[in-house]
């Protein structure tokens, strides 16, 4: 992939992403090893799409997501943003999210915002939901007093909820509706893109639906760009533009989201798509079995993580690293025999 | 009503709850009947009733609520040493909920799996509750070894020695695929995986080689391929002991899975009653038909809304009048739905459903 210039549409776009965690023990606190959260990751996310960043539990998913917005450091990698708010003249520039200094990364956090899994715990149970939606606000000073209740009135009522209730405190709200102050709180300064993590898998069907539809209206009323964490891959397909499959810290495969489910290139994507109960009682998938767990990401196996369950693997899958590369146009996979299989998809 | 085939049969429950604000009735009128070696699948959303159904089952209904009206038969095979056997009814919620008998039935021919089951610890609790309840209550002490707790659990329900538990320890990790089980059944839990933990809790429910099996939620708490392995491990399993399942969970795509007919369940009350072909082609309740347009369907991808219900589960001090699902339907008839209670009715073969859609009034 070339290097993205400010008048591409592209909106986001990380390289080569590293965050290792140390594991330390001992009195010293020696570090004897590493996990690899996030091990190379490469992406890119353009201007009003969401890309769905998929994958089962420890795979990384969330731990990307929370170093683009550095919540965690880095370990290694680029991720140039495109923003307007460093340049003197208002014109866009990229500008690397890792290596950002606290006072650029002030002013760049105006524009990324984040929603959470949990409402109840994302949201502090002594503020009340103005206080909570308004805090962005004063926290970078856009406003006083009456100017800012004024805009948190607006927020409220366009992700649903009533301004009467704005005093309340979040425990006199429902799931979904604590939901909706999460989201309204992350839209407050305006940003263009928001990184979801999980936000609809505590909530029951018919409110994950409903917000569903919220986050997909806000999308184009405000031309926002998400980057949507879930391990629930009907959630993701239907919410994404494009969708990167994660499997142990790494990125096996990405593509449009109807491309990845017809078509798709790694044995692992595949295989997570069948093994997804589908809500049709007289459908009888192929169900294909992953044999043994997920790798271990402090001591992953060696060549591709996938191998040792991977029904397709053979002698080189073992020893090589397979590369990420596009295949097809806007469809990469890092599989060794992506060129020769034939899988099928739902 | 029964044939030979009803293992359970629940008759008009009632649950309540006797709390500050109010009663809650968290479940209102259901009748059901779990018929051997068959799968009934339990859905609705979260607070509709359905974990205390469940638990209504075992007797174990937790304070402060209660079981104020209603029955639930037990119809229990006695082997007549080689004779013909008798069915005795039982009925559960005359049993002391500590008595010896329903003791027996919990675990030993009823079992049950929750949610993850090391979530589902209580941090207050002393090991020594955890242990008494384990027996009954199938949850896992992370300080004590997986086979000792296998062991303590067959014990309590068969008469067999301790070595003899042991090894039907063993076997039953074996069977639900728990790898080198001679070495794993001296594990504690936290050394195992969310799925093999998971795996133990059914080794734990089906050592007694029960009757029926209650599971709920079993597998929301996991990823979808050890999901799928564990489906396909229950399914198995069903299969080779003749088992009665009772799968309860609020993902249609589980439940169009495993079950044969399907109870769909909104605020204590059951609102729709069919075969699974049958709910899922042909749904008549309002209210399930909007869940079954609510979720999003892998490899359908459409750039439409789904169809969401409006608003939101009523407050249950507060229930609306008529029908509690009133406020949110889209079929909303005024004069009507708002003051009528709809009955159960059925309107055809298996398929019975609540509403006044299909009423003459």
């Amino acid at each position: 992939m070339a290097e993205p210039s400010p008048q591409d549409n592209i909106l986001l776009d990380v390289k080569g992403l590293k965050k290792y965690f140390p594991i330390q023990r001992g009195l010293l606190r020696r570090t004897i090893g590493y996990v690899k959260a996030v091990d190379d990751v490469t992406f890119f996310v353009r201007e009003g799409e969401t890309l769905g960043l998929v994958g089962e539990s420890g795979c990384g998913k969330t731990t990307a997501g929370r170093t683009i917005i550095r919540l965690y450091e880095p370990t290694a990698g680029s991720a140039l943003f495109k923003t307007r708010l460093l340049s003197p003249d208002g014109s866009p520039q990229m500008v690397d999210l890792l290596t950002a200094d606290k006072q650029q990364l002030k002013l760049l956090r105006q524009e990324i915002s984040m929603i959470f899994q949990d409402p109840i715990n994302s949201l502090n149970p002594r503020m009340s939901v103005s206080d909570i939606v308004a805090e962005p606000l004063v926290i970078h000073g856009r406003g006083k007093g009456p100017e800012v209740e004024e805009i948190v009135v607006n927020l409220l009522e366009r992700v649903g909820l009533r301004p009467e209730h704005m005093r309340r405190y979040p425990h006199e709200f429902s799931g979904g509706q604590r939901q909706r102050i999460g989201i309204a709180r992350a839209l407050a300064l305006n940003p263009r893109l928001v990184i979801c993590d999980e936000p609809v898998s505590a909530l029951d069907v018919s409110i994950q639906a409903q917000t569903l539809n919220l986050l997909q209206d806000l999308q184009a009323d405000f031309n926002l760009s998400y980057i949507f964490v879930a391990h629930d891959l009907s959630v993701v397909q239907h919410i994404s533009d494009r969708v990167a499959v994660m499997y142990v810290g790494k990125i096996v495969e990405m593509a449009s989201a109807e491309e990845l489910y017809i078509n798709p290139l790694h044995p692992y994507t595949e295989a997570l798509m069948s093994a997804v109960p589908k809500a049709d009682p007289l459908y009888r998938s192929e169900r294909i079995v992953m044999q043994g767990d997920v790798a271990d990401p402090s001591n992953p196996p060696p060549g591709c993580y996938f191998h040792p369950r991977c029904r397709y693997a053979v002698d080189i899958c073992s020893k090589q690293s397979p590369e990420f590369r596009e295949l097809r146009p806007d469809h990469f996979v890092a599989c060794h025999r992506a060129e020769e299989l034939q899988l099928k998809g739902v | 009503m029964s044939d030979g085939d009803t293992l359970v049969e629940v008759k008009d429950l009632k649950v309540e709850f006797d709390v500050r604000e109010g009663i809650i009735k968290a479940v209102d009128g259901l009748s059901l009947e779990v018929k051997r070696g068959r799968t009934l699948g339990v859905i609705g959303e979260s607070g509709c009733g359905k974990s205390m159904t469940a638990r209504a089952i075992l007797n174990m209904v937790p304070k402060p609520g209660k079981i104020t009206g209603g029955e639930i038969l037990y119809y229990r095979y006695l082997d007549g040493n080689g004779g013909p056997g008798v069915t005795e009814v039982i009925n559960i919620t005359q049993l002391d909920p500590d008595g010896e008998l329903i003791r027996q039935i919990r675990g030993g021919e009823i079992g049950m799996i929750f949610q993850e089951p090391m979530s589902s610890l209580t941090p207050v609790y002393t090991a020594g509750t955890h242990i008494n309840e384990a027996v009954t209550l199938h949850r896992l002490i992370p300080i004590r070894k997986i086979g000792d707790q296998l062991v303590e659990t067959i014990q309590a329900h068969r008469q067999v020695s301790k070595q003899e538990a042991r090894e039907i320890a063993i076997e039953m990790l074996r069977k639900v695929g728990i790898p080198k089980p001679e070495q794993r059944v001296d594990a504690y839990p936290h050394q195992l995986s969310g799925g093999q933990r998971q795996r133990v809790m059914i080794a734990v429910a089906l050592s007694c080689e029960p009757k029926m099996l209650i599971a709920d939620e079993p597998t929301t708490a996991l990823d979808v391929s050890i999901e799928a392995q564990i489906l396909d491990l229950m399914r198995e399993l069903q299969e080779t002991v003749n088992m009665a399942i009772m799968f309860i969970t609020h993902n249609l795509g589980v439940i169009a899975e495993m079950a044969e007919e399907v109870v769909v369940m909104y605020m204590g009350k059951q609102v729709e009653q069919a075969t699974a072909v049958d709910l899922f082609y042909n749904p008549q309740h309002p209210y399930t038909r909007a869940l079954l347009q609510s979720i999003p369907h892998v490899g359908r991808k459409s750039r439409q809304r789904l169809a969401s219900i409006a608003g939101m589960v009523p407050d249950p001090f507060h229930l609306p009048p008529g029908c509690v699902f009133h406020p949110r339907c889209s079929y909303f008839m005024a004069g009507k739905c708002d003051v009528l209670t709809p009955s159960w009715k059925q309107i055809a073969p298996k398929h019975w459903v609540r509403c006044l859609l299909y009423e003459e009034v």
